[in-house]
């Protein structure tokens, strides 16, 4: 017996260490094909698994958006640099209030078996997004549109709405308010088109059926195998197509990191956007990593309705205990602290800057200023503090960071307890405003300030704690009106201020970026202003 | 026989409503609601919840819920919309019940075979190595197995595919990883079988009536030493027609256990009701095929029931 012991002890010893040498990562393998011409034949990235429909008026979550970026197109496109570009329409007209907005769909933009995209398509799926019953997660972006509120809520039919298909080609929207940012909303799902024919209430399938979920941008679907890969392939009626040298891209539904580490490395799959941390580490100094900025901000929600965060004082002695680098550090390379709640990496449209240059820091680390505020406010050193405790989803590195958090806490003089949550129970909890201090991650739906700022506004959906305050109001819904763009930023400044520095209804703590696996071998894609990457332009390095 | 088997399906059918309850309640106590997600707002939740009968009072759900059932209707999905139960469930079964094929030809072959062998070999040393194969076998969690596998010959190695199953290669790894636990176990038991069975008169009587090795083997000793092995199966099979959740997320293969997890950690009530139906079914099944097989296999079984 004690034989075996020792055998299977050495054994062990011996498959642990092939474990461990064989497991320090490096060496992707391009496996990437290329026909005579040069065209790329596949590209396979890997997504996590997919939910939600590839309806654009439908509960449009995750996978959604690999499937628009690379299918659908709609009046308008980000570039680079996360300015507006025509896309679907050539051009728009806008009357002086903004309040009327004229689109002309261009005549060469066609569907993926060769029909025309018309103004009807585009109408279609704002239609069917405010047919409650669809169940539309992007509906309140076509609240700005007059009526639109109203005909979802059964007041009012569709003809009531302020749409209007003028001819095939040109549609006109009439706003209840002048809204300065309509051109960005109109990159959301319920703004692009979805195909009259296919796309029908009493066809609940056809979004992914390949034969009916056409596309208007370089691809169409091709194939759907649930729960195992989607592939999309050329769009030969596309208005660029000669621009299009990816034949066919395939996103592969993975979600154990080892299996993503390793096919990447067996050049299985040629893409792995947003590599786990401990994986991207093992690339560094690789061509194969590369890290593109995204527009999101992490950062703790008080709630502000309960003891002791009904008072600002605790909330912002809380804030200005931390040390928001050393939160940075647990996450990893490509994460930066802030503390402006409006993502770290977002410019501004009026000169490019960064947006938290602009701003400056909303709150500074001080932690004898802390211990002041929390005596202030009747806790002396913590001391008559009920329990407190800080609640994050049972993910990848919310652990260490709220570790962290308790450690600096805890030189503040309180002891917080920490609990994890599945990630659906916490959004439950949260909503329900049942937390304490919840983790928070935000990432901008569109390119643009008011995609967090508006979060906080009396009765939107999204403002869990319920806060309400007349002057932000005031400030958000000014800025929405004002078209010059350099003093609408300053509104949308002064209300961020308010909800950060005197308020502290939330406390910023990191922008993280994302960090990619892209076979070296690849050039000539790129990347939009809100971090969607487009590849169809990719070609193979010549050398 | 009939008698026997009337009381088992009966029997089966009990435990499988008493799973149904179970389950349903369980999943009624489960915070976090299906629906609550990112971007939606209070009214569209209140209508949806509506659509899927939620608004009802749990008991009353529970009843719509069973009458479904008889009719063979498990309801549709909370987060693949418009899927209906059935169809999820058909769909992740293929790529389980596939590589469940593989790895049970493979269980059954190397398994007995080697246990054969095992009984057999006459030196020590031989059956001391093979002892300690099978003690790793059994003892190595099915994870390490396969990350091990799949470090070495799919990375390292660069033998084999290591991403889903779409080629015969694709099976290897993962059959290998899933396959190695009952192999050992019915390695163990066929060798533990057999040289008890050898020992018998009646083996001594056949040998002393002079009939051939081979008739020997598979007639007489096989058939006999076959039964705790069958016995093994049941669960076995049951094990590899539910599939491994660990083995399907290490390969990337879409099959039912993958989805249960998914389904889980989703909220998605109706599939984790669907499937838990589903798979407690197959094991009351496999259990019950096992059991007539060892009846049919041995006349003393027979004759108890």
């Amino acid at each position: 017996m004690r034989k075996t012991k020792k055998a299977l002890a050495v054994l062990m010893t011996m498959a642990m260490v092939v474990g461990c040498m064989t497991g320090c990562g490096g060496g992707g393998g391009s496996t990437t094909a290329t026909n005579d011409k040069g065209e790329i034949t596949e590209l396979i990235e890997a997504v996590q698994p997919e939910s939600g429909e590839y309806d654009p008026a439908g509960a449009a979550a995750y996978e959604y958006f690999s499937v628009q970026t690379q299918c659908y197109e709609g009046f308008v496109t980000y570039d680079e640099n996360g300015s507006i570009q025509p896309a679907a329409a050539d051009h728009w007209d806008v009357n002086d209030a903004a309040t009327e907005y004229t689109f002309y769909i261009r005549d060469d933009e066609k569907w993926s078996d060769g029909s025309d995209v018309t103004s009807a398509d585009f109408e279609n799926t704002m239609k069917r997004a405010l047919n409650p019953d669809n169940g539309s997660w992007y509906v309140d972006f076509l609240f700005v549109i007059k009526n639109a509120e109203k005909c979802f809520n059964g007041k009012c039919d569709f003809k009531d709405v302020g749409i209007e298909c003028i001819d095939d080609k040109t549609i006109k929207f009439t706003l209840e308010e002048p809204c300065s940012y309509f051109l960005d909303l109109c990159k959301l799902p319920t703004y692009m088109p979805s195909n009259c024919k296919y796309a029908r209430d009493d066809n609940p399938d056809w979004d992914m059926n390949p034969e009916q979920n056409l596309g208007n941008g370089p691809y169409h679907l091709s194939e759907h195998v649930d729960g195992d890969y989607v592939s999309f392939e050329k769009n030969e009626y596309y208005r660029d197509a000669d621009q299009v040298n990816v034949l066919k891209i395939t996103d592969k539904f993975m979600d154990d990191d080892q299996a993503k580490a390793s096919a990447y490395q067996t050049g299985e799959i040629n893409i792995l956007q947003g590599a786990p941390s401990e994986i991207a580490e093992s690339y560094e100094g690789k061509d194969d990593l590369q890290i593109r900025e995204v527009p999101q901000t992490n950062y703790i929600l008080f709630n502000i309705n309960e003891k002791p965060f009904d008072d600002v004082k605790v909330r912002q002695a809380f804030s200005l205990a931390l040390k928001r680098a050393d939160i940075a550090a647990v996450v990893g390379t490509a994460c930066e602290p802030g503390t402006t709640f409006v993502g770290k990496n977002y410019k501004s449209k009026v000169d490019g800057t960064k947006w938290s240059e602009l701003q400056g820091e909303l709150l500074e680390e001080d932690l004898t200023k802390a211990k002041e505020l929390l005596a202030e406010a009747g806790y002396p050193d913590g001391k008559g503090l009920p329990t407190i405790t800080y609640t994050y989803p049972a993910m990848n590195y919310e652990a260490n960071v709220a570790q962290v958090l308790q450690a600096q806490w805890k030189e503040l003089g309180v002891d917080v307890k920490l609990e994890a949550m599945e990630y659906e129970v916490y959004v439950d909890e949260r909503r329900n405003g049942k937390l304490q201090m919840a983790r928070m991650q935000w990432y901008a739906d569109y390119n643009d300030p008011t995609s967090w700022i508006k979060m906080y506004e009396t009765g939107n959906a999204q403002n869990d704690v319920k806060w309400s305050n007349a002057k932000y109001d005031k400030l958000v819904a000014d800025s929405d009106k004002n078209l010059d763009e350099a003093s609408r930023q300053e509104q949308l400044m002064e209300a961020e201020k308010i909800l950060v520095s005197e308020d502290t209804v939330i406390c910023p703590l990191f922008s993280a970026s994302n960090q990619d696996l892209i076979d070296p071998t690849l050039e000539g894609y790129f990347t939009d202003g809100l971090a969607y990457t487009f590849w169809y332009k990719a070609t193979k390095k010549s050398n | 026989m009939v008698k026997y088997i009337t009381k088992r399906v009966l029997l089966g059918l009990l435990t499988l409503f008493v799973l149904v309850a179970i389950t349903f309640a369980m999943t009624k106590v489960m915070p976090g609601s299906p629906l609550q997600s990112k971007n939606i707002s209070g009214d569209v939740l209140e209508k949806m919840e509506a659509s899927y009968g939620l608004d009802k009072p749990p008991v009353e759900q529970f009843f719509i819920y069973c009458k479904n059932l008889l009719h063979g209707d498990m309801g549709t999905s909370y987060k693949k919309v418009g899927k209906s139960v059935n169809e999820i469930i058909a769909q992740t079964m293929m790529p389980t019940l596939q590589l469940g094929c593989v790895t049970f030809c493979l269980v059954l072959v190397v398994g007995v075979s080697s246990g054969i062998m095992m009984a057999r070999a006459k030196s020590n040393t031989v059956k001391g190595i093979w002892l300690s194969a099978l003690t790793l076998g059994v003892s190595v969690p099915n994870f390490i197995v396969a990350l091990l596998l799949l470090i070495i010959f799919g990375v390292e190695l660069r033998i084999f595919p290591i991403l889903g199953l779409s080629t015969p290669m694709h099976y290897v790894l993962p059959a290998i990883a899933q396959g190695l636990y009952p192999i050992s176990a019915v390695a163990r038991l066929t060798q533990n079988s057999y040289e008890e069975v050898v020992k018998q008169d009646y083996i001594t009587m056949a040998k002393a009536k002079g009939i051939s090795k081979r008739t020997l083997l598979f007639r007489h000793v096989l058939k006999n030493a076959m039964l705790p092995v069958i016995t093994y199966m049941g669960p076995m099979v049951a094990f590899l027609l539910t599939g491994s959740v660990v083995i399907e997320q290490i390969y990337t293969i879409p099959g039912i256990g993958k989805e249960f997890v998914s389904a889980i950690t989703n909220h998605d009530y109706t599939v984790v009701m669907g499937i838990t139906i589903f798979i407690g079914a197959i094991i009351i099944l496999c259990n019950l095929v096992a059991d007539l097989i060892c009846a049919v296999v041995d006349p003393r079984i027979r004759k108890s029931l």
